[in-house]
């Protein structure tokens, strides 16, 4: 076997003969996103065919396919969807459910597919918005985004009949294409930041206005990855002025906003109850904060690895992530926000499961975390969307695993992106089945928690 | 640690407010000669086939390498009469452009956005062979962090205190960082994995 130095070597002399051969084109300095965002519309629908969303079965739905309807949010006790509507072979059998093990994943949970949103055409592109951002409050909508001959941009549907909702493209630019968010006390209002704008836009009547400006910022967003607010109102964002960066946590309910220094590239994100907030570090970490925005003192060890907030049973928080090194190595560890305690592995070698693969996508809402790993599906975690329940992690570690093969063939677009709903019920998640179009997916997760 | 007494969203304005004009005072008090080393439009020359190959082991697609590249030197070149009197003005221009390949979605954007600036220009000049791409594809595997490190160290070939000034970390990370991602790309790739422990 080749060394590693020797294996990087030699990719880096084959990508400088590549290098090489480009012409660097004259400097053209680039302008706003709006024109290029036009003109992009315009060149992705060179080739593609019109976008249908044509159900599976040949039936005219409307927008898009949905095999069968995921109701609006109930905490407790949902049926499972019925499956005789279900596409055929995306049902299991019930009697795989049972978990007996807490060292090893278990892939025979029900895995029932109630939605999928298909993309008529090669080379398109169905995906949810990531992070927790897809779901309305009452979780009727989701928020994605598409590519296509009809369009490129964000779309709200139905996540009952899978009808869009309002025109698509929304007619917005946001400070980057996952910084649009759900307001979290209005499922008919969608936020987003412009310039130094807090912005509200309303579906029914496609009307944009003010929610609070931060004159002294030049701009504020959240950062380099999309921090939604919570459901209590929690809104955190930064402000950019000149060269300086800060924090900037705004409640939508009261109007009333903090500010703290901050050396990260994000905004701190608040945790469930809103009574913490977690603020990246330039050197990987990241120190967890409380309601006013001071330094509780603990600090979690996070290597720069993507995390999401969770509330177990007794309201106790905690950040979800992947550990690749340390004392807790796993593909889900659980870092409790009030630094009582050790880490938790949910999924991790020490449990019989395999080194966390990496490219892995987490979601969090209801007590539920939710991974997705690209590539084919291994039977274990890769090419899998993995669900754990925090309250039942000792007793069944995995509640819920489902292929989906994403073979990463289209870059970025086939990336796992997921969401799970505020509930925890239900999870978006796309997947370019190893073909040449990404469709959205959704799963019930309901049946697997009873 | 600065707090804002939450008194609605003016008081956070006035905050921020109190800040900038704190700044704009120092700044009035600290003017400086500056000396660029070169212009803009030869460093941009010099550099940005580099500056598209670390983008490309970043993202993995030609287009929003192309891309990226091009906005990290357009803020360049927007802060030139700052940047252009720095001793390492690439140092800057690559932080900047390792900051902007770190959302995927923005990523996403970047790409969508290179399709559209390249236009039908579509035969793409970087197209790795296979084994190349396993061992890129396995760089941005990594944890974010540690793929620039690698990226940084392998491609740039720069020593690790570089690094950790490009990327505003200690030495002592960034070597940790260089540590693990090797560990996990040896393991990744199938190499010998007591090789480097």
């Amino acid at each position: 076997m080749m060394p590693l130095d020797d294996r990087l070597s030699q990719a880096v002399a084959d990508l400088r003969d590549d290098v090489e051969t480009m012409e660097a084109p004259p400097f053209a300095p680039k302008r706003s996103t709006a024109p290029a965002m036009l003109a992009l519309i315009l060149v992705l629908g060179v080739g593609f065919a019109l976008a249908s969303f044509a159900t599976r079965s040949g039936d005219d739905l409307g927008d898009v396919s949905v095999a069968t309807q995921p109701e609006p949010a109930d905490p407790v006790n949902e049926d499972p969807p019925s499956s005789d509507v279900m596409p055929e072979g995306e049902s299991r059998d019930e009697s795989e459910t049972d978990s007996e093990s807490d060292s090893q994943l278990d892939t025979g949970r029900s895995t029932v597919r109630t939605g999928q949103f298909t993309a008529a055409e090669a080379g398109e592109f169905l995906l949810p918005l990531p992070a927790g951002t897809a779901w309305s409050p009452d979780e009727s909508r989701l928020l994605m985004y598409r590519t296509g001959s009809a369009g490129s941009g964000h779309f709200v549907a139905d996540s009952s009949t899978g009808q869009t909702i309002g025109v698509m493209p929304l007619p917005f630019t946001p400070a980057d294409i996952e910084q649009v968010y759900w307001h979290p006390l209005d499922a008919h209002v969608l936020l987003y930041t412009s310039g130094a704008d807090i912005m509200a836009y309303d579906i029914a009547t496609e009307q944009s206005q003010v929610v609070v400006s931060f004159d002294p910022c030049d701009r504020v967003d959240s950062g380099a990855r999309p921090v939604p607010p919570t459901s209590g109102g929690t809104f955190s964002l930064l402000c950019h002025a000149g060269d300086e960066t800060t924090l900037l946590v705004h409640d939508l309910d009261s109007g009333l906003s903090l500010s703290a220094p901050t050396t990260g590239d994000t905004a701190a994100i608040a945790s469930p109850s809103g009574q913490s907030l977690v603020r990246w570090n330039n050197d990987g970490s990241a120190s967890v904060l409380d309601a006013s925005l001071a330094e509780t003192g603990v600090t979690l060890d996070l290597d720069d690895n993507l995390f999401v907030l969770i509330a177990d049973d007794e309201g106790r928080e905690w950040a979800a992530t992947t550990q690749f090194s340390g004392p807790a190595v796993g593909t889900v560890v659980l870092l409790p926000l009030d630094g009582v305690g050790d880490p938790v592995v949910i999924i991790g070698p020490d449990r019989g499961d395999p080194y966390p693969p990496g490219g892995t996508a987490m979601s969090a809402g209801g007590g539920v975390v939710a991974v997705s790993i690209p590539g084919a599906d291994d039977g274990e975690l890769e090419g899998r969307i993995t669900v754990v329940d925090v309250n039942s992690t000792l007793v069944s570690p995995v509640d819920l695993s489902i292929p989906h093969n994403s073979a990463d063939m289209h870059g970025y677009w086939s990336r796992p992106f997921l969401s799970v709903s505020p509930s925890g019920q239900f999870v978006a998640f796309s997947s370019d089945s190893g073909g040449d179009r990404v469709d959205t997916f959704i799963v019930a997760v309901a049946d697997a928690k009873d | 640690m600065k707090r804002v007494t939450p008194v609605g969203p003016i008081a956070a304005q006035s905050s921020v407010r109190r800040t900038v004009a704190a700044r704009a005072s120092t700044s009035r008090v600290r003017a400086r000669v500056v000396t660029l080393t070169e212009p803009f439009e030869t460093y941009y020359r010099r550099d940005y086939r580099k500056l598209v190959g670390l983008a490309y082991v970043l993202t993995g697609s030609h287009w929003a390498a192309e891309d990226l590249a091009q906005e990290a030197l357009t803020e360049a070149n927007r802060k030139w009469s700052t940047i252009g009197a720095y001793d390492d003005p690439g140092g800057w221009v690559r932080r900047v452009m390792i900051n902007k390949s770190t959302s995927r979605l923005r990523r996403l954007r970047t790409e969508a956005k290179g399709l559209v600036r390249i236009g039908n220009r579509r035969s793409e000049a970087i197209a790795p062979n296979e084994r190349s791409l396993e061992v890129w594809a396995a760089v941005r595997q990594l944890p974010a962090r540690q793929a620039q490190v690698i990226a940084l160290f392998y491609w740039e070939d720069l020593p690790v205190a570089q690094i950790a000034d490009i990327l505003g970390l200690s030495p002592e990370t960034a070597k940790t960082h260089l540590k693990r991602a090797r560990t996990s790309l040896a393991r990744q790739l199938d190499s010998h994995r007591g090789e480097f422990s």
